[in-house]
């Protein structure tokens, strides 16, 4: 190799070489037809080895991100609350406690505190809350729910039966499902399943009728929030508090930041594994659309309906998800200002 | 990296899955591409591009917002193809057939030379690289890393890169080939 500059070619090629050896190579590049057509030659290596397909089998890139998806874990920063939720946190309970000091203050001890209310003398099922609720829907028809559905969860006897009829709204859904109990138990029938799902639908077509009720539910008073949490399960009482404080603050927005994301990372936390379980999860996304139409995740949510959708139907081969899916994603791509057409174009192709 | 993705990289980093999902839809073939070149086999290229993602997914903490995610997620594939293609159990295969047949589908440098003779002498030639050889090739001439990004991605210095390029590029079978082809050709 003496006299030529093969060895050094190849970093002049990717410009790797120090100012004065580029200048050497250069200089007998200009002399050397032999080093230069080398140079070619590498130049040509590059090229032919980009040139060459990476092709995969038909369908593989189709396939692929979902089965990334699906291998996915939470992610460690995501498990940990921002620091913010602590703050909001103190001052929900700041705000619960409060109300709940003044209330037993005022006890003139005709009426027991609500935490030692019996199980036997429990409210009746027309609660105050809901009671309440109803006569803010716009269509009271339409929010009543129907009078067979059973409560999904048992209720503890320590503490009242948690009412039937409950607003529809970011408090309700996580207590439902979030549970491990709600997650693990023997595996409900089929029909109980679908029947599930239907409750949900049903009860997204009414959040959506309600939606501006809801909101004006969030003003409701301190005492309405301690008969939620006396009446409520560990985590409708969460949301319960959440809610009074934002009426005790004053802020309504805040409150519901939290619910919604804390129902987001839940919904988005789901791993479905069964047809049902991915036509429960579309509707819980349906019903978290519902709850805040106009709201900055909505977007997302509808595609997620979609989504899921789709995912029941390749998990199932059911022509009835088949139909759901499409409508869902006729329905977005004809939507006016829908942010994702593009993406809902390609769960359709 | 344009507003869309680093939104996506945003909404990832915060847990959603569904927009990590759309980065990888848009990242999938180039990370296949670099695995497939390197592990030459459907199956591991798949398992190394699926790892790849989820060692993303898994560190998009440490990921700095604002800079290309493509050659990041590369680079993690192109480690990953080494360590697989140094395994015991990996074995090299050779790509399906037809897998010349096909053009890329924009006209590369040489793209009007490269009929599906001279691409499975390509393939032919690759397939007797050293591994370390090919990928530090495929990492350079594919995916354009900087040797110090190869060096970093691969855990070697950037003179063991700048010299197993330049074997790399010799591909003598392919050179060869080429060069009987242009006598022919004159």
């Amino acid at each position: 190799m003496s006299g030529h500059e093969h060895e050094r070619l190849s970093a002049y090629l990717d410009d790797a070489l120090a100012a004065d050896e580029r200048a050497q190579v250069a200089a007998h590049l200009d002399a050397c037809g032999e080093c230069a057509a080398r140079l070619a030659e590498l130049a040509a290596v590059d090229g032919a080895v980009a040139s060459v397909p990476s092709e995969a089998p038909p369908g593989y890139f189709e396939a692929f991100p979902s089965r990334v998806r699906a291998r996915l874990e939470p992610r460690a920063s995501a498990r940990r609350l921002p620091v913010w939720t602590w703050a909001a946190a103190a001052a929900l309970l700041l705000a619960v406690v409060a109300p709940l000091t003044l209330l037993r203050q005022s006890d003139d001890g005709s009426r027991a505190p609500a935490r030692e209310i019996p199980a036997a003398a429990a409210a009746p099922e027309s609660a105050k809350p809901q009671a309440r609720f109803e006569a803010q829907a716009p269509e009271p028809a339409r929010a009543e729910p129907k009078a067979d559905t059973p409560p999904r969860r048992p209720v503890p006897a320590r503490v009242s039966p948690v009412p039937q009829k409950r607003e529809p709204g970011f408090a309700s859904a996580p207590a439902e499902v979030d549970a491990p109990a709600a997650r693990e138990p023997a595996a409900p029938t089929a029909a109980a399943r679908e029947e599930e799902v239907a409750a949900l639908a049903d009860r997204a077509a009414m959040a959506e009728a309600v939606a501006s009720g809801a909101r004006n539910q969030a003003k409701a008073s301190g005492e309405a929030a301690h008969d939620a949490v006396a009446q409520s399960t560990p985590d409708e009482a969460r949301l319960a508090r959440g809610r009074a404080a934002g009426s005790a603050a004053g802020a309504m927005a805040a409150p519901k930041l939290v619910t919604a994301e804390a129902e987001w990372q839940r919904l988005d936390a789901a791993r479905p594994r069964t047809p049902a379980e991915w036509r429960r999860l579309r509707e819980e996304w349906r019903l978290f659309v519902a709850r805040d139409p106009a709201g900055p995740q909505a977007d997302e949510a509808r595609v997620r309906v979609i989504e899921a959708g789709r995912e029941a139907w390749r998990a199932g081969s059911d022509p009835a998800d088949e139909a759901r899916f499409r409508q869902d994603a006729a329905d977005y791509l004809e939507r006016e200002g829908a942010l994702q057409k593009e993406r809902v174009r390609g769960l359709v192709r | 990296m344009g507003p869309d993705e680093s939104f996506l990289i945003a909404r990832a980093r915060r847990g959603d899955a569904s927009a990590f999902e759309a980065i990888v839809e848009l990242h999938q073939r180039r990370v296949y591409g670099v695995a497939l070149r390197i592990v030459r086999n459907h199956g591991a290229a798949d398992d190394v591009a699926q790892e790849a993602f989820l060692r993303a997914w898994r560190s998009l903490d440490r990921f700095e917002l604002g800079r290309p995610f493509g050659p990041w997620v590369c680079r993690i594939a192109a480690n990953l193809a080494v360590n697989h293609v140094r395994s015991p159990r990996a074995r090299e295969e050779g790509l399906p057939e037809g897998y010349g047949e096909t053009r890329a589908s924009g006209p590369g440098p040489l793209g009007t030379l490269l009929d599906a003779e001279a691409t499975r002498v390509l393939d032919a030639a690759m397939a007797e690289l050293p591994r370390e050889q090919r990928a530090v090739l495929v990492m350079r001439a594919v995916e354009e890393m900087s040797y110090a990004e190869i060096a970093e991605a691969l855990g070697i210095s950037p003179g063991t890169v700048m010299s197993r390029l330049y074997r790399a590029r010799e591909l003598r079978p392919y050179l060869g080939r080429s060069a009987e082809r242009r006598k022919a050709g004159a």
